[in-house]
């Protein structure tokens, strides 16, 4: 994927050089991830949550805690359980003596950046605590609504389903990911730095912000400004037909769908520095934002993220 | 992978057996059982390949199988051409290619030689019936061939479904034109002779105590009429066909000497002539029927008229077959004939059925004209309790009518009709039996009259001094109702015709569906090539001829193609290709030397780097142009001329 920077305009390049700084401060700690790492921003610039699926121990927290120490956000880690209940996660209202009454006490989600960790330990009750609170941007108890922070980032993790004693998410639920995607193993040269270097939590727990809060929402405000032409519509389009047409998966993209890759794909123009989507923006994001939309129809289908991605991007020419 | 090597998989193959299996199913009613039977077993064996249970056969044992088959189709029928044993060994071919499917080519094969099959159901008959059949087998085995040959997974079904009938619907236009203009030959072309015509129902040129009777239980239609006029009523609808003359004692025969053509002098008319069309069902003899009398000097081609005032074919009627008359009820036939040239119809043997003759001896004694004799006759029948029924018990193999007369006295039409003229010609009468239909029902959907098998009728002609021939019908004496009612009317109760006669609503149905056949005969399989001559020469076509037929069509089906390629080609770019895609597609070609050509799901900016890395030399033009046709195409504000710049770069790079 070319990261030709070639033919900025000024707001491009302020934007740019703001998600720069916040590009090489993590790469320093999340070794050999750049890609990963691009996702991650996009995913927040376009307002979205992110699902992380990988077995233990490839780095998903620590990801998730330099995002938030990175670009300067309020931090909470969600350990799912089998016996997490709802109240554990959004908050529960205790009766108070000096006022007699109940007052609401907010739960770890009220917080910008959220590591739900091993989400689908959870039974589906605390899940969909979860997943309403990141649909509603808001949480309701006893009748009364409580405003999430803004931004609100839900960072998830999730062992791959096979794991004994888990409760997979269903498919509605994972539609409310806007990107799914996965770490994977170190190569060789990036796992010596890991087994020579530093502890990578305590070089995260020194991390300075380097972003601050109203320049990232003014960026989020920024993506669905970012032009997307006649042609690049068409583009999408034809991405959503074909997998509708296609008999390789048991249903296509959802508008919905759609409307989340263009958002993707808008926010990776604007760290890429394009002044409007081209197709290598779609194609960049198109596997973490539609594999886990389509679920293969037997086994001779394309199964992992990065084969469906291939297969739908090689079967869609390029208007 | 390609068709060539690609292994068939399951659902591939499960296309193809049910193809094979629909195109081949009709043909159990026309082909011996076995060639299905072996299709059902290589079916089987197949599937058992696919699971991994067994070995396809090798070549030896194919070959083998190859020649058996040979052998197979030769004993049935001992040929292997001609429409039975060639499709017979179609069936059997497609049932061992089966056997032999490794590759997805091996499939198509298979799905070509079911179409082949599917077109091979009309060889043995064009009804309404196999044209339906054959719609939806030709759309599965289209979606089908879709399916087999796709190149990536199966599309689901039902898409597959809707794909192949759009791309079948495509092919209506060019259907209508072939068959307007598609040349016909004076028979169907396809009316490939069969040698065994035994399973055909119909009237036989001889009739003993029983032959009519067995045609009653029959529903099948003999014919169809459509008078131009007002139908005349039923006790005139006597459909004459066979004339039999010869008599043996107990079964008559056609003589001969008859078939000889009509001396033209010896016409005369009388009364209104009436006119109408008849669509006969093949029954594979040369004779045709008509209402008496038709006029020998319209009839239709290639048949004459008999002196006994048959009218004969040239060549049996093979194939459904349309004929206009017209015909003077009241006409007098051989009026002024000579006794002598009558003798042939008072031949009978003596030494049979010796109380008829007696009995009839005496009336011819005591009575004064021959019209007495008549009337003597019907009035034993009429007063004698005669009873009229389909089953009536055999009778003596000796002196059968005899036996009627005096014991039996049960019958069907041809033992009265037997029993008449014996006595007639006893009487020194000349007589003569005809056989034909009487009746007909007239379709409330349709205004035209069916005719059936079960309409089959005897009777009798008497020729009388002055009068010539005259019908006389004794089975109208014994029961008047099978002149006006029918068959099913005149039969006593619990002798009744089945089914579709006693209940109203199935009548109803039975007489839609006999429009509906009516209407097929009419204007699908009766557009044979004097209407197709017709309607040529009043669309315009001046002398129609082959040649011009061929041209035309040739000429029409090239239009109606490019048409649709045009149509098909707007439609799959519903865009007209703007000049900014025409440029980049000008520069991807040009630089498709350096790194190969831009694959499809390439981005300009991806397919950019590819070349410069291959050739860092026109790096910079690479990326110029490229970001050129990016700033035209996906950015906001494309800057003014941008096309023309694009050109003046593309056309600049020099590779």
């Amino acid at each position: 994927m070319t990261t030709a920077n070639a033919w900025p305009a000024e707001a491009v390049a302020e934007t740019g050089s703001a998600l720069g700084a916040v590009m090489d401060q993590l790469g320093k700690v999340i070794l050999g991830k750049d890609e990963q790492l691009r996702l991650c921003i996009a995913c927040l610039l376009a307002r979205g949550h992110l699902l992380i699926e990988d077995i233990p121990g490839v780095g998903k927290t620590t990801l998730a805690h330099a995002l938030a120490r990175t670009l300067g956000l309020s931090y909470q880690r969600i350990q799912f359980t089998s016996d997490l209940l709802p109240a554990d996660i959004v908050g529960v209202s205790v009766y108070e003596r000096e006022s007699s009454e109940f007052r609401f006490h907010p739960g770890p989600v009220f917080s910008q950046l959220v590591l739900a960790d091993e989400v689908n330990r959870a039974t589906p009750k605390a899940q969909s605590a979860l997943l309403e609170a990141m649909e509603e941007n808001q949480v309701t108890a006893d009748g009364r609504s409580y405003p999430l922070p803004n931004p609100f980032f839900v960072v998830a993790t999730q062992n791959p389903t096979y794991q004994i004693g888990t409760f997979p998410l269903p498919e509605s639920q994972l539609d409310r990911f806007l990107m799914r995607i996965e770490l994977g193993y170190p190569d060789a040269s990036v796992e010596k730095k890991l087994l020579t270097g530093r502890d990578r939590r305590d070089i995260v727990a020194e991390l300075a912000p380097a972003i601050d809060t109203e320049t990232l929402t003014a960026i989020q405000t920024k993506v669905p400004e970012v032009h997307a032409s006649e042609a690049l519509i068409q583009y999408l389009q034809q991405i959503v037909a074909f997998t509708r047409e296609s008999a390789v998966f048991a249903a296509g993209l959802s508008p919905r769908a759609a409307i989340v890759l263009l958002r993707a794909a808008q926010a990776w123009a604007l760290m890429a520095g394009h002044r409007g989507v081209v197709p290598e923006d779609v194609q960049a994001v198109a596997p973490a934002v539609i594999a886990h939309r389509l679920r293969p129809r037997d086994e001779s289908a394309p199964q992992t993220p990065r084969e469906i991605g291939e297969f739908v991007l090689a079967g869609v020419p390029i208007p | 992978m390609n068709a060539a090597t690609q292994r068939v998989d399951s659902a591939r193959l499960g296309w193809t057996i049910a193809c094979l299996v629909a195109a081949a199913a009709p043909h159990l009613a026309n082909l011996p059982p076995w060639p299905m039977a072996l299709m059902l077993l290589t079916i089987l064996w197949r599937i058992a390949a696919q699971r991994g249970h067994r070995q396809l056969p090798g070549v030896v044992i194919r070959l083998l199988l190859a020649l058996a088959g040979f052998a197979g189709v030769f004993v049935s029928f001992g040929t292997i051409t001609g429409l039975d044993a060639g499709s017979t060994l179609l069936v059997v071919m497609a049932a061992l290619k089966l056997t032999e499917t490794r590759s997805v080519r091996d499939l198509i094969v298979l799905l070509l030689i079911s179409y082949f099959l599917i077109v091979t159901q009309f060889l043995f008959g064009q009804s309404i019936l196999v044209a339906l059949y054959s719609i939806p087998a030709i759309w599965i085995i289209t979606t089908a061939l879709l399916q087999v040959s796709s190149p990536a997974v199966a599309m689901p079904w039902r898409r597959a479904f809707s794909r192949s009938g759009l791309l079948l619907a495509h092919a209506v236009p060019l259907m209508l034109i072939a068959f307007v203009l598609f040349p016909r030959m004076s028979g169907p072309f396809w009316a490939v002779p069969r040698s065994d015509n035994s399973a055909v129902t119909g009237l036989s040129d001889q009739m003993d105590p029983g032959s009519i009777s067995r045609l009653l239980e029959s529903d099948a239609v003999a014919f169809r009429a459509v008078f131009d006029d007002t139908p005349p009523p039923a006790s005139q609808r006597y459909w004459r066909g066979p004339v039999l003359s010869n008599f043996d004692g107990r079964r008559w025969s056609i003589f001969q000497e008859n078939d000889r053509e009509l001396l033209p002098d010896s016409v005369s008319r009388a009364g209104d002539p009436v006119n109408y069309e008849i669509t006969l069902e093949p029954h594979h003899r040369n004779w045709l029927f008509a209402l008496e009398l038709p006029n020998p000097a319209q009839l239709p081609r290639k048949t004459t008229m008999t002196a006994d005032r048959r009218l004969l074919r040239s060549d049996p009627v093979t194939h459904l077959y349309q004929y206009r008359l017209e015909s003077w009820p009241e006409n007098i036939a051989d009026a002024s004939a000579r006794r002598w040239t009558l003798s042939r119809d008072l031949n009978f043997p003596a030494e049979r059925n010796p109380r008829a003759q007696a009995l009839v001896r005496g009336w011819a004694e005591s009575a004064s004209d021959p019209a007495d004799v008549v009337r003597q006759a019907l009035q034993l029948f009429r007063e004698q309790p005669f009873h009229y029924t389909r089953a009536p018990r055999p009778l003596d193999q000796r002196h059968p009518v005899d036996d009627f007369l005096f014991s039996s006295r049960r019958g069907f039409c041809e033992h009265y009709a037997s029993a008449f003229t014996l006595m007639m010609r006893a009487a020194g009468i000349p007589a003569r039996v005809v056989l034909g239909y009487q009746g007909g029902e007239l379709n409330p959907f349709g205004r035209h009259m069916t005719v059936r098998q079960s309409d089959a009728h005897a009777w009798s002609e008497v020729w009388l001094l002055g009068r010539g021939w005259v019908r006389v019908d004794p089975t109208a004496a014994v029961a008047p109702e099978r002149v006006e009612l029918g068959v099913a009317g005149a039969l006593p109760a619990g002798e009744g015709l089945g089914l579709f006669r006693s209940s109203a609503w199935l009548r109803q149905v039975q007489f839609g569906w006999d429009a509906l056949n009516n209407g097929w005969n009419q204007w699908v399989l009766g557009f044979a090539r004097e209407e197709q001559r017709t309607l040529l020469r009043a669309l315009g076509m001046k002398r129609p001829t082959v040649r011009k037929m061929l041209l035309t069509l040739i000429g029409l089906a090239t239009v109606t193609l490019s048409a649709l390629a045009g149509w098909l080609m707007l439609q799959s770019r519903p865009a007209a290709p703007d000049p900014l895609a025409i440029l980049y597609r000008r520069f991807c070609r040009k630089v498709s030397t350096i790194a190969g050509p831009r694959k499809p799901g390439e981005g300009p900016l991806d397919f950019a780097e590819r070349v410069a890395t291959a050739r860092p030399a026109i790096a910079t033009e690479v990326h110029a142009i490229t970001r050129q046709y990016l700033a035209a195409r996906y950015f906001p504000d494309p800057p003014e001329r941008c096309v023309a710049e694009l050109r003046r770069q593309v056309g600049a790079l020099r590779t």
